[in-house]
């Protein structure tokens, strides 16, 4: 056994007590101060294992914070929701009304999964029944922790800038 | 704390065993979990961020973290080996965030260029006389030389040599096979015993 191949193995379990290794170590004064090295850095960083601990409260903190991050998610997510649909809606109210178009802090278009009921076609040649208003699904697939459909009328158009990476809806109709 | 569900825990009871019953409804058993493995998460990543009270922090969101994402426990592998990549993870986070934040203050800057945790250079002192460091400063001395090993290194010996992770769990925990996990931890053992020289 070379003293490499032995270092090696000492690299890999300082226990090893093979007769070659034994037979090694006493013979080669390198190897040897080589094996005590290691045996204090073994020694030494298991001593640092155990340097802290967790505080007398920790469990209790722990579940303190679980229990209030559920009484906040019980407040937060309806509250979320009717912020979103009052954001929806006013975007529709903006898209249908105003004739402008509506920048938002929308994820970046490239991010988002936009799958809609009929890609590539054309929905203003098709033929409805009178009284009927035509619409389109678009569904936001990527959006985080959120998957959500904007209904809009046929005549919007979704645009994506390659320049600032937005995402904005317009209405084409006038 | 709510002790029902239908996996009945002891305290001898397995990790698997108590996540079972925690997702069986049995929250007990996550309190036992938290018991378990509170101080070594919070001695390992207070050993990684040097900052109890952060450490304490990242280790109460590990187990929130468990908490929430239970039912994606497969069981495939040891419940340690889940807790210790949260962990790990949420401790590079941090590393990650003070290195950004750090750039932007010049006492930072200057602090960089004044240490000496990068080559760590310690005098040779095999035939001083006054050797005999005591212990606390010979482990300051470990930890100082382990803190300066380069990241990927000094991941896999803390798993390893002072968390006692097997060889096996630490290339688990890392994300990394089984050679490499070996070759690292052999590697920052090497590296180590440069760094204190006189001192081990």
């Amino acid at each position: 056994m070379s003293c490499q191949e032995l270092v090696e193995l000492l690299l890999d379990r300082l226990d090893a007590c093979e007769p070659a290794v034994r037979e090694h170590l006493k013979g080669c004064s390198e190897c040897r101060r080589a094996y005590e090295e290691l045996k204090s850095l073994d020694e030494l960083q298991r001593a640092l294992a155990g340097t802290v601990h967790a505080p007398a409260e920790f469990s209790g903190q722990v579940l303190s914070a679980l229990s209030a991050r559920r009484r906040r998610i019980r407040w937060v997510l309806p509250s979320a929701f009717a912020g979103l649909m009052f954001v929806g809606l006013g975007i529709a109210w903006l898209a249908g009304f105003s004739g402008t178009a509506v920048p938002g802090e929308l994820p970046a278009y490239g991010e988002l999964g936009v799958v809609s009921d009929q890609p590539g076609e054309d929905h203003e040649d098709q033929a409805l029944p009178p009284g009927d208003r035509p619409y389109v699904d678009v569904v936001l697939e990527n959006a985080p922790e959120l998957e959500f459909i904007l209904r809009l009328p046929s005549t919007i158009e979704i645009r994506a800038s390659g320049l600032h990476d937005d995402f904005y809806a317009s209405n084409v109709s006038h | 704390m709510s002790n029902a569900g239908t996996v009945a825990v002891t305290l001898e009871a397995g990790d698997n065993t108590l996540v079972s019953a925690y997702l069986d409804g049995n929250e007990y058993a996550f309190k036992l979990l938290v018991d378990r493995y509170q101080h070594k998460l919070v001695n390992y990543i207070n050993g990684l961020i040097h900052d109890y009270d952060q450490a304490v922090d990242l280790a109460q969101e590990a187990f929130i973290r468990v908490y929430r994402n239970a039912d994606r426990y497969e069981g495939k592998y040891q419940f340690s080996t889940w807790i210790y990549r949260i962990a790990t993870n949420l401790a590079i986070d941090e590393l990650r965030r003070r290195e950004r934040k750090g750039r932007f203050f010049l006492h930072n800057v200057l602090a960089f260029f004044q240490s000496d945790d990068k080559t760590y250079p310690l005098p040779d002192l095999r035939h001083c006389p006054d050797r005999n460091f005591d212990r606390k400063e010979r482990l300051r001395r470990v930890q100082k030389a382990i803190d300066s090993l380069p990241e990927k290194y000094r991941l896999a010996f803390v798993l390893k040599e002072v968390q006692e992770l097997s060889y096996e769990d630490t290339a688990r925990v890392l994300g990394i096979s089984l050679g490499t996990a070996k070759s690292r931890i052999h590697r920052a053992k090497m590296l180590l015993r440069e760094k204190l020289e006189g001192v081990l």
